[in-house]
């Protein structure tokens, strides 16, 4: 909620900012790259012992976009991010050297986002406030983590905890297939002939990364926010 | 600039509300606790608890089947209505009707049925299978409906799963008198006969039996048994001061051979094909009041014993093949009925760990050239038993499987495969390890080798020289834990009705990451089981085992 309501504040704020405008019928190309952390977006229900907690990771990409109007433009590209998460299992009373089980999963996607832009400029600095979607591909995904074992040595010294590490395998279980909604607030600093900019991401994951499984289940949805930093290119037409 | 405010409006109320997903719900709280369930609410919880606890969906969910079952069958649950204990055959038959495919050999769901003699009725794919294998006349539903008649069912298995195993093996293969033909029980004044098919465990044997749990060893190193002095086992030079030592408390825990000489069977025949042999029998014990006069009326005590666990270790005599062809020289030979071993360590842990030693020594002998595990009805039991059993055969840790957890809440969130080893022992066996792993080992299997059973022979074909001979496996290879909350899958209840859903929390591969649930091991040197011949001792698994370790 609190989160809901600091978003709301930034965009009455941008409501009264001074008004001016990027170029109009503009192309802009750049690079970006940037931190991420990924939640996963689920209901355990009476599963208290397992929880899915947030994690970090990174994501680059090639911006573009075309500025319409002098106050108004589209923004996609295409980005290569990292939506990280890990899952713990914890039974306080299974006692042994280790008390849970956990999992670090390390997932890669692709993603083609699409936002409208709306821009308030002065001649060097921009603010600007994007929403629109993205649509994005589970391209592989690592896993690392801890398990209960089975076989353990007489003294109970090895064994008791099983470790792995390594690529997973898609079964027909996994949706690979992302959508979302995409929100952003950026700076942008003009100095001729690159934009840099800072930028912050919202996506608000719409789908379940499971198929086939969810009848009285809960959806498992990825959310990310990313903190990013990059420079644009304009091409085309000056005003 | 109107049409943007509007735009920020929209994006706001889209953020502002709440998003509720549904709560996944403990498989119990599906069904109504202050009145009677209906049939519908037990297979909702049935459905998600398999949904959350079971660990095979990789196996038997890859399109979406489970889904399928939901939607085809909720309706068919619904129009049974409330659950009448009296009255669970159609609703019985439903549930295993969803169930009778799953992949996991392990497998059974304990439901309430008052209508069964002990109120209960019991389900198990893997039973349904193996009938479905030898009969395949039988339609499915005939099948579950024959099970749910309960009876009989020798007719319709395999013969190697109700003749060959461990204890059959002892008396036909090795000729040792461990089940007899009833006897004269006034030569057993203190023993209660319970007879079972008009066979008994030896007499003689349940005469040495003193409490529960009571591990006997038997061995051609201590032909008339042994006793114990300043806490050391002692050889003993004739039955009859055996019997002094015996009746003082101080005899054991080899006992002497004239035990196994009954029902026309003795040792003559183990005695010829092993140079050094013990036997280990762990045993139950129940005692008895029965009447004796009637007036005044008094009581003799009596008390029974029964063999929980068979296992026979020795090495062959250098010249056996000139005495028998089917045998060869210099192998060890390894029989375990159940890997229970660790079950008697509390009440018999010399006994245990003498059988453990003599073992040992066989392991060691280098003149040895190699090993037959037998496994025939091995139903399994504690993974610790193998690393008692081989952890003197590897100096270093040797992978030989792969096992697969539940993590996470999804029904096909898995662990990746992590690898399973069997770990040297050490500080058990005073850093002496055997060279047998580097030789010829061959495990001998049938149709109920499975769990441990399985599982010890993925590690035998996971060695260079390692082969199966025999029957294939049963297919029941997870592991168990006893709650799917600690273990995150596994077992679990729904309500009063499903009282158990028995089940593994995490799968085992094999040496090349296989999973064979369901299906079984299949051996590399197949043996078809020949009951005429093995009823005559003639064991051609055995015969086949030996030729390969001389190959």
């Amino acid at each position: 909620m609190m989160k809901k309501l600091s978003l709301l504040i930034i965009l009455i704020g941008i409501l009264i900012l001074g008004v001016s405008a990027r170029d109009a019928n503009k192309f802009y190309v750049g690079l970006t790259g940037g931190y991420t952390y990924d939640v996963i977006r689920t209901d355990t229900g009476y599963r208290t012992d397992i929880s899915y907690k947030g994690s970090h990771g990174f994501d680059v990409g090639i911006p573009f976009g075309y500025q319409i109007t002098d106050y108004f433009g589209l923004s996609s590209g295409i980005t290569y991010i990292q939506k990280n998460y890990r899952i713990e299992h914890y039974y306080p009373s299974y006692t042994i050297a280790t008390p849970f089980e956990f999992q670090n999963l390390t997932n890669h996607y692709i993603e083609l986002p699409l936002t409208l832009d709306f821009t308030l400029s002065n001649d060097i600095y921009s603010f600007t406030a994007s929403a629109g979607g993205y649509i994005g591909y589970w391209v592989a995904s690592q896993k690392s983590g801890a398990s209960y074992g089975s076989s353990s040595n007489w003294a109970g010294t090895e064994g008791l905890i099983n470790y792995y590490s390594g690529t997973y395998k898609f079964t027909q279980a996994d949706n690979r297939f992302e959508a979302g909604l995409l929100f952003r607030l950026g700076f942008e600093v003009e100095l001729n002939p690159v934009i840099l900019f800072l930028r912050g991401t919202y996506s608000l994951g719409l789908t379940d990364m499971r198929r086939k499984q969810a009848i009285n289940y809960s959806p498992l949805i990825n959310d990310t926010i990313a903190a990013e930093v990059g420079m644009l290119w304009g091409f085309g037409e000056e005003k | 600039m109107k049409k943007f405010k509007l735009f920020l409006i929209a994006i706001l109320i889209l953020l502002l509300a709440s998003c509720d997903m549904p709560s996944p719900k403990n498989p119990n709280d599906y069904l109504n606790t202050s009145g009677v369930s209906t049939w519908e609410e037990l297979f909702k919880g049935y459905w998600s608890g398999l949904s959350d606890s079971y660990v095979f969906w990789n196996l038997d969910d890859k399109n979406g089947e489970w889904n399928d079952i939901y939607y085809e069958y909720l309706p068919k649950f619904k129009a049974l209505g409330k659950i009448n204990p009296n009255d669970m055959e159609e609703g019985i038959l439903l549930l295993s009707d969803i169930t009778k495919d799953l992949s996991d050999n392990h497998y059974y769901f304990e439901i309430v049925d008052s209508s069964k003699a002990n109120g209960k009725y019991i389900f198990s794919p893997s039973k349904y299978k193996i009938i479905k294998e030898n009969n395949p006349n039988l339609s499915s539903d005939e099948i579950i409906k024959l099970m749910y008649e309960g009876g009989d069912f020798s007719s319709y298995y395999p013969e190697d799963l109700l003749n060959e195993k461990a204890q059959t093996i002892l008396n036909n293969t090795f000729k040792l008198p461990l089940v007899v033909s009833t006897p004269d029980p006034s030569n057993y004044p203190n023993i209660k006969f319970i007879e079972a098919n008009e066979k008994i465990v030896n007499p003689k044997i349940q005469s040495r039996i003193e409490y529960n749990g009571q591990a006997v060893l038997y061995s051609n190193k201590y032909p008339n048994g042994s006793y114990i002095e300043n806490n050391q086992v002692k050889s003993v030079n004739s039955l009859e001061i055996f019997e002094t030592y015996f009746a003082n408390g101080t005899a054991g825990p080899y006992y002497p051979l004239s035990d196994l000489n009954l029902d026309s069977k003795n040792t003559d025949f183990i005695n010829s094909i092993f140079e050094t042999w013990t036997l280990c029998l762990g045993t139950s014990y129940q005692e008895y009041l029965e009447a004796e006069n009637t007036n005044p009326i008094t009581y003799k005590k009596k008390h029974s014993a029964s063999i929980n666990l068979y296992s026979l270790a020795g090495i062959t005599k250098n010249n056996v093949s000139s005495v028998n062809n089917n045998y060869e020289g210099n192998t060890v030979y390894f029989l375990l009925s159940g890997f229970k071993l660790v079950e008697f360590i509390s009440s018999s842990e010399d006994e245990i760990s003498l059988y453990l030693g003599d073992f040992h020594d066989l392991k060691m002998d280098e003149s040895a050239k190699g090993l037959i595990i037998d496994l025939r009805g091995n139903g399994g039991g504690a993974n610790i038993d193998r690393q008692l059993l081989f952890g003197d055969l590897f100096s270093s840790p040797f992978k030989f499987g792969y096992q697969i957890n539940k993590i996470g809440i999804g029904r096909q969130e898995y662990s990746l495969p992590s690898p399973v080893y069997i770990y040297p022992e050490p500080s058990l066996y005073h850093n002496q390890y055997s060279s047998l792993a580097s030789k010829p080992v061959a495990v001998i299997t049938n149709i109920m080798t499975v769990s441990n059973g399985e599982v010890t022979t993925n590690m035998v074909k996971a060695l260079e020289k390692g082969k199966q001979i025999g029957g294939k496996t049963l297919g029941g290879q997870g592991t168990l834990a006893y709650d799917s909350l600690v273990a995150n899958a596994g077992q679990f209840s729904v309500g009063k009705y499903i009282t158990t859903v028995y089940t593994p929390f995490a799968q085992i591969l094999d040496a090349n990451g296989v999973s064979h649930e369901g299906v079984g091991c299949i051996p590399d040197i197949p043996v078809e089981f020949d009951k005429a011949q093995f009823d005559l001792g003639h064991d051609l698994r055995l015969a086949a085992a030996f030729d390969y370790i001389n190959q």
